[in-house]
């Protein structure tokens, strides 16, 4: 149940940040065939383009720790005997998901200060929040996955060797 | 004695500019228990977030460089062609709008401190273009603003939008043949040789302000705090500053082999006539209470030039 | 010999990070304290719990901006992550992982490699030399050292990996050659450089050419040295023609990216995006290797990348604003400036103090920073701004290639897949042979000068 759903927003993940990628060599493309060939740029597409790759890395934050691709000393492990490792993992686990779950709520504040503050964007002319939303959820989503991890280490993913 | 407070600044070493906050700043530490350090910041929206948050506790700022931050209205005063002549410019501004803005910002936490002057833009090109028609159909550069986009969409002209660090080579491949700098900037820049004429429109005039972080200021004494509006530059002064600044380097480029160009009345009205119409789509698309304050200027603009009249 | 480097690299790993919480906290002047010893003892246990190095960083930021930094707190780590994904700096990394990924998936690569193979097979470590000429011309379009690393580079290494070059060699010489892109001219650093001190930045521009080319020929003739011992054929006119002939297509990406670039149609940034759209539409029009999975595993992976990189990027350039706001670069200023008098001596400490900057901040920081700090000292000694200025470039140039914040480094990890610790180790001889450089540059003012004035 659990890895349904983390797959299922895994899924989601992937698409969106997919989807932006597109979205940004789109634009990025059409600003240069609109002035090269019409004969007027797209006014902003560099700037949406921005905030397509900024959503896509975001987003690329909890995709790695879906995949287990985090980097990590995996080293210190071996400081501790075979036998302790699975509880440290857990333990691990629970930390991360802790840290995770702190710089969300300071990043949620610092989302809700710009609401209040009405920040805009110079160029698109529209709030920035929208986007800065990508900051709270990339923290967050990684505080429920790492805390699922914990709960139920059998869906723990495999992590990747960096060394 | 208050912990030292930094003023936040996007100005350049060598403008008249960073002068300004300079002796702004030498003014501020002569005020009992006040010290204040100068601090470089290159983003002008990052350093409006900045003071607002109150990791800064000053900040001089362009009206441009604040809008962003909550305040549409401030880029009225960029909207192109706005002003009749410097007079009425400087009547409006630092009256009307000056005084509309400081509740503003105090609504934001803000405070007004006092208002400055950064200079107008001109067009750069990098072949001769003395009139609004030889704009039409050119390559050039949009400045991430409404107001610069508004302005080479009234010329015609085939905007490209970029950042200003991509400007220098832009200009050097021809991927754009032209953009609006103010002068003093322009002059320091690799496009004083890929792109040699400059044209005095005077279509976009900067303002600045100083303003502070209110949490922070409420910890001065009013003593301090009237020393430190004091202590700012008066904006008359700044003005000749800036005014004398462009007058030094205009002659030091043409020596150099620089076509800097001065328009008449006439030659600018001809730029003019083909933005005017434009202007008010531009007021009513930028948000918050830009027409509330757009009225009230217009109504100071007319209460000015009445003045003038009686005067004369 | 590789298992006994893998048995070692956690040593280094731990090493690395103890040094670099112990110069984080030299640089704020900090004396073991109550303060600093909760820290050290947090970042151990951070370790032994098995936390990911970013949420370490980032721990470590926090810790930095609440404890050690005068009015600031932790939310304003998180407002400063915000500012530099806000960036449009950021905008081409992605597009050239993505461009690169398919070519290497589909088989332009492959058919460039041939090319390139054929073509260089009779001169040893000649498509070495290869790679290095072609970042010295993208470098000539192109003021940012990352986005030539990553053009050339999504090319050139998976053609020097096939062609039978050592990873360490190809990843430091792509990741070294890179670094030419904020010395030959534009360059974003000199821009910079010229705002922040006045100099004239077309005068920046003409002096990096000497030194560029210098460079260039420096890492050109040992490509040709290391690899003379490589078996090498003479040309063999018949299958130049034939790798000439299936590669037609894949020869036509870097002439669209450079005629595009130097006819004005696009800039290098946009180039990125131009070259995900030729490698798209010759893999699945003309080469027909690719089919719609291929791609959607294509941005997958490069989704992984950036979500990996930006954090790491993110985390470095908000402790590069805390230790400008804190003033630490005027402290170190003063603190060379109050040990040497003679020009010798003066510029020895202003060079390894630009070192040490280099391996905590990026260029662009560093020189907004440092140059106006740094200049008055330079001159009041007898050296000519420009020729400072470019000395500055140089050693910041360096730190591309010095950890931990070593942006060639960073970002070389994401897109060639390989450890941080590889790519540092990859890197260390063309550091020495840069630093040998930086003498030249140095003490020859003239291959600065001559073209300049
Ligand atoms: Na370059
Ligand atoms: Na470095």
């Amino acid at each position: 149940m659990a890895r349904r759903t983390l797959e299922r927003v895994y899924g989601a993940e992937i698409f969106v940040a997919c989807a932006a990628f597109v979205l940004v060599a789109g634009a990025l493309i059409s600003d240069i065939v609109a002035r090269e060939v019409l004969g007027n740029g797209i006014f902003g597409a560099q700037k949406f383009a921005v905030f397509c790759t900024a959503v896509a890395g975001l987003l690329g934050f909890a995709v790695v720790v879906h995949s287990g691709g985090h980097l990590r000393v995996q080293a210190v492990d071996r400081l501790f005997p075979p036998a302790w490792h699975p509880t440290m993992a857990r333990l691990g686990d629970v930390v991360s998901s802790g840290i995770c779950l702190f710089f969300g709520i300071y990043a949620l504040e610092f989302v809700e200060s710009s609401i209040k503050l009405g920040e805009t964007d110079m160029v698109l002319e529209i709030p920035v929040w929208p986007i800065q939303l990508a900051v709270p959820y990339l923290f967050l989503v990684s505080a429920v996955r790492y805390a699922l991890y914990a709960a139920f280490p059998a869906i723990r993913p495999v992590e990747k060797d960096h060394e | 004695q208050q912990e030292t407070w930094k003023v936040g600044s996007a100005a350049q070493p060598g403008s008249s500019l960073l002068t300004i906050v300079e002796e702004s700043v030498a003014n501020w530490n002569k005020v009992p228990g006040v010290k204040v350090e100068r601090q470089f910041v290159a983003s002008e929206q990052e350093l409006a977030q900045q003071v607002l948050r109150g990791r800064l506790q000053m900040a001089s700022i362009s009206f441009a460089g604040i809008s962003p931050a909550g305040f549409p209205e401030a880029a009225l005063v960029n909207v192109p062609f706005l002003w009749a002549n410097e007079a009425e410019r400087n009547y409006v501004l630092d009256g009307t709008v000056w005084k509309y803005m400081t509740r503003l910002f105090e609504a934001k936490g803000l405070v007004a401190i006092g208002i400055g002057e950064v200079g107008w833009n001109g067009v750069v090109c990098k072949t001769a273009c003395p009139t609004p028609e030889s704009l039409k159909g050119l390559k050039a550069r949009v400045a991430p603003t409404p107001a610069s986009r508004m302005f080479w969409s009234a010329m015609g002209a085939n905007g490209v939008q970029m950042p200003l660090s991509e400007l220098f080579p832009a200009l050097q491949q021809s991927l754009v043949v032209a953009a609006d700098l103010p002068f003093p900037y322009y002059v320091t820049t690799p496009a004083r040789e890929s792109a040699p004429f400059y044209y005095d429109l005077r279509h976009l005039h900067h303002p600045s302000l100083v303003v502070a972080n209110k949490a922070a200021w409420d910890k001065l004494t009013p003593a301090q705090q009237q020393g430190i509006r004091d202590g700012v530059l008066p904006v008359a002064q700044q003005r000749k500053m800036v005014a004398d600044e462009i007058a030094e380097k205009v002659k030091e480029f043409r020596a150099k082999g620089g076509t800097y160009v001065e328009l008449n009345q006439a030659q600018r009205d001809a730029y003019r006539k083909l933005v005017e119409s434009k202007q008010m789509e531009l007021v009513s698309s930028m948000g918050g209470k830009s027409t509330e304050l757009f009225d009230l200027m217009q109504a100071a603009r007319r209460e000015f030039q009445q003045r003038r009249g009686t005067l004369n | 010999m590789d298992a006994v480097i893998r048995s070692r690299s956690p040593l280094y790993w731990s090493l690395g990070i103890v040094v670099a919480v112990f110069g984080l906290l030299g640089l704020f002047g900090l004396m073991p304290g109550p303060k600093v010893l909760f820290f050290l003892v947090m970042v151990i246990g951070l370790l032994v719990l098995r936390q990911p190095v970013v949420l370490i960083l980032a721990v470590i930021a926090a810790y930095t901006h609440a404890y050690f930094a005068t009015n600031s707190g932790v939310e304003f780590l998180l407002q400063d992550m915000w500012f530099v994904v806000n960036r449009e700096v950021l905008l081409s990394i992605p597009m050239f992982i993505v461009a690169g990924a398919i070519m290497t998936r589909g088989s332009i690569a492959q058919r460039l490699i041939n090319v390139m193979m054929e073509l260089t097979a009779p001169i040893p470590g000649g498509m070495g030399v290869a790679a290095v000429l072609g970042c010295a011309v993208f470098a000539a379009i192109s003021g940012s050292s990352i986005v030539t690393m990553l053009a050339i580079g999504s090319i050139m290494y998976p053609a020097m990996i096939s062609a039978g070059y050592g990873k360490p060699f190809s990843l430091g010489l792509i990741a070294s050659a890179g670094t030419l892109g904020i010395m030959i001219p534009p360059s974003i650093p000199m821009i910079l450089f010229g705002i922040m001190t006045e100099a004239s930045i077309t005068e920046m521009f003409k002096a990096g050419i000497g030194p560029g080319l210098l460079l260039t020929l420096v890492f050109a003739i040992y490509s040709y040295a290391v690899n003379r011992r490589m078996p090498t054929k003479p040309w063999n006119p018949g299958r130049i023609g034939t790798a000439l002939r299936q590669g037609i297509w894949a020869i036509l990406l870097p002439v669209i990216l450079l005629g595009g670039i130097y006819s004005g149609y696009f800039s290098p940034t946009e180039a990125a995006a131009v070259s995900v759209l030729y490698a798209l539409l010759v893999e699945t029009f003309i080469h027909r290797d690719m089919k719609l999975p291929d791609y959607g595993k294509v941005l997958t992976e490069t989704v992984g990348l950036l979500g990996t990189l930006l954090p790491l990027l993110a985390i470095a350039a908000s402790l590069n604003t805390v230790l400008d706001y804190e003033g630490v670069a005027a402290g170190w200023v003063n603190f060379v400036k109050a040990h040497v008098t003679d020009k010798a001596t003066m510029m020895i400490g202003i060079n390894l103090l630009l070192l040490v900057v280099g391996c905590l901040m990026d260029a662009g920081s560093a020189i907004i920073v440092f140059s106006p700090l740094l200049l008055p000292l330079a001159t009041s000694v007898g050296y000519d701004p420009i020729h400072f200025g470019i000395i500055m470039t140089a050693n910041l140039e360096i730190g591309y290639l010095t950890p931990p914040v070593g942006l060639n480094l960073i970002v070389a990890m994401a897109a060639f897949k390989e450890s941080f610790w590889t790519i540092c180790k990859a890197v260390v001889p063309f550091v020495i042979l840069m630093l040998l450089w930086l003498v030249a540059v140095i003490a020859f003012p003239e291959l600065s000068l001559s073209l300049a004035r």
